[in-house]
């Protein structure tokens, strides 16, 4: 099989006064991800290498990386899809720690933010919170998010906009108001609904695009800005 | 440590990798800011009529009125065009229409907006050249 | 918490730029395509003001614009993270902005009436 070419963002902030990009050349194979050629790199050309990885299998969110110009995850990226040429980055607009290793604390604090976890102020009943199947498939697209960051890292209101929730917490939120079993919405529509949040959004549709579930955060949004309108129009 | 360089670096920001919505963004932004600016002139320019009277008025519009100036006036109309046609896709999204279509959308924005602008083309170039 | 307030703003931007489409729809029409070679003088202007109609249009046209360009050029500056206390400030500024313009404008086109 054809060699690879690998081009990788290299920055050790303790070492670099900037950062570059090096080039490997590696053998090809035949089903080989973007993650095993940073494995080959690892175990075979420089152990200093710095990236994310966990499950492997596209549900952990660790390994999302900015791969020949999109967010794409590295561990179900198959080479041969994107040619024998590689251009490996971390994910754009976002703190590098070093190399393919960005901060990811301000993406969580702010998912933390919008309280992702069912709220309820009524008594348990007697068996359980129903949800039926139809609710349960409504919310199926959202909760196969796995908090890879790569629509905050995407978005161009999250650039420029400090403390702007970003698309994933913004999403979540809705996730949780349009759960039957949640109590929380005059709560969460409070905490996003604000100038610095939720409006901030400008319907680019970078967010939806850079998805590597494919999940539609566009449209998520959109429901929890009409959500909010509706509430305020209906004199809550 | 902030590093601006370090930021740059990573920031891709290159056009090739520009989708559709963002360039739909960004274009309403630009022609935004324009009408914005363009709307005080136009008050400005309008208001000389308070100042000077019909005289005065006319001897400014006389003065206006060439070719230079009502090239850029038909490039304030593609302006307008764009902004409004764009601000009604993002109206439709609003309504929660057409999100999951948003490319095939932004395709009917563009393509109605070139043929309100050859529309307006057609009428007006005669009259200036 | 100051409950949900971005929604107005927001809203507000939508309708006005609805209406808007229909005003300047007017408004362009009748300037460069009823006649295009006419050009735009004084008592064409002032004939046109004579109905009530185009007053209203041409009044609405000025304060709606205004409000929607205003309003729009709040939300590019309000994506640059500015604190809370500049965002009140900005308000003010833009509201006072659009008020003086309006009022400017306004009395520019009864210019054209005192004929
Ligand atoms: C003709 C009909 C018009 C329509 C349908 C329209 C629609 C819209 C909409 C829906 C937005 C919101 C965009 C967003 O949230 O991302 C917007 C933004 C804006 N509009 Fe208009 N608009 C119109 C005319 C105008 C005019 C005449 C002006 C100038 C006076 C103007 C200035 C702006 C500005 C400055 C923004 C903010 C841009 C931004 O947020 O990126 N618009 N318009």
């Amino acid at each position: 099989m054809q060699k690879i070419t690998l081009n990788v963002y290299r920055f050790d902030p303790d070492l670099d006064q900037e950062p570059y990009w090096k080039s490997y050349e590696l053998p090809g194979r035949e089903g080989v991800t973007v993650l095993e050629v940073l494995f080959e790199v690892l175990e075979h050309h420089d152990g200093s290498l710095a990236f994310r990885y966990s499950c492997r299998e596209a549900i952990c969110g660790a390994c999302a990386m900015y791969i020949n110009g999109s967010h794409r995850l590295a561990c179900k990226t198959q080479v041969s899809h994107l040619g024998r040429v590689l251009w490996v980055s971390p994910l754009p607009h976002m703190r590098v720690i070093k190399d393919l290793v960005v901060d990811m604390d301000p993406f969580f604090e702010k998912y933390k933010l919008i309280k992702p976890y069912l709220l309820s102020n009524s008594k348990p009943p007697e068996k359980e919170r129903y949800q039926s199947p139809d609710e349960r498939r409504y919310i199926d697209e959202m909760i196969s998010c796995i908090l890879c960051g790569s629509c905050y890292s995407s978005c161009p209101s999250v650039w420029t906009g400090e403390h702007y929730l970003g698309p994933a917490a913004l999403m979540w939120a809705y996730r949780f108001t349009a759960d039957g079993r949640d109590e929380g919405d005059a709560e969460r529509l409070n905490l996003t609904a604000q100038e610095g949040g939720l409006w901030r959004c400008h319907t680019i549709f970078n967010c939806t695009e850079a998805c590597p579930k494919n999940i539609n955060l566009t449209h998520s949004i959109q429901q929890l800005k009409k959500k909010a309108a509706a509430r305020v129009l209906g004199g809550k | 440590m902030y590093r601006p360089k370090q930021l740059k670096e990573n920031a891709d920001l290159s056009l090739r990798n520009i989708p559709v919505g963002m360039w739909g963004w960004i274009l309403q932004r630009i022609t935004g800011l324009l009408l914005v600016f363009y709307l005080m002139l136009h008050i400005l320019v309008v208001s000389v009529a308070m100042w000077g009277g019909q005289e005065s008025f006319d001897r400014w519009m006389h003065g206006l009125h060439n070719p230079v100036l009502l090239t850029l006036e038909l490039g304030l109309i593609l302006t307008v065009i764009y902004h409004a046609l764009n601000g009604l896709r993002i109206v439709l999204f609003d309504l929660g229409y057409g999100i999951r279509a948003q490319r095939q959308v932004f395709a009917a924005v563009m393509v109605l907006t070139a043929l309100i602008f050859g529309y307006s083309l057609y009428v007006i170039v005669p009259y200036i050249y | 918490m100051n409950g949900m307030k971005g929604v107005w703003a927001w809203l507000g931007q939508r309708v006005s730029g609805v209406v808007l489409v229909f005003l300047l729809g007017i408004h362009l029409w009748v300037l460069h395509f009823v006649d295009p070679g006419a050009g735009v003088v004084f008592q064409g202007v002032a004939i046109r003001l004579r109905s009530v109609f185009f007053i209203v249009v041409d009044l609405a046209l000025l304060a709606f614009s205004l409000y929607h360009g205003l309003n729009g050029l709040r939300t590019v500056i309000l994506d640059y993270s500015i604190s809370e206390k500049a965002a009140r400030k900005l308000t003010w500024v833009l509201t006072a902005v659009g008020v003086a313009a309006f009022v400017y404008g306004a009395l520019g086109l009864m210019a054209f009436l005192s004929v």
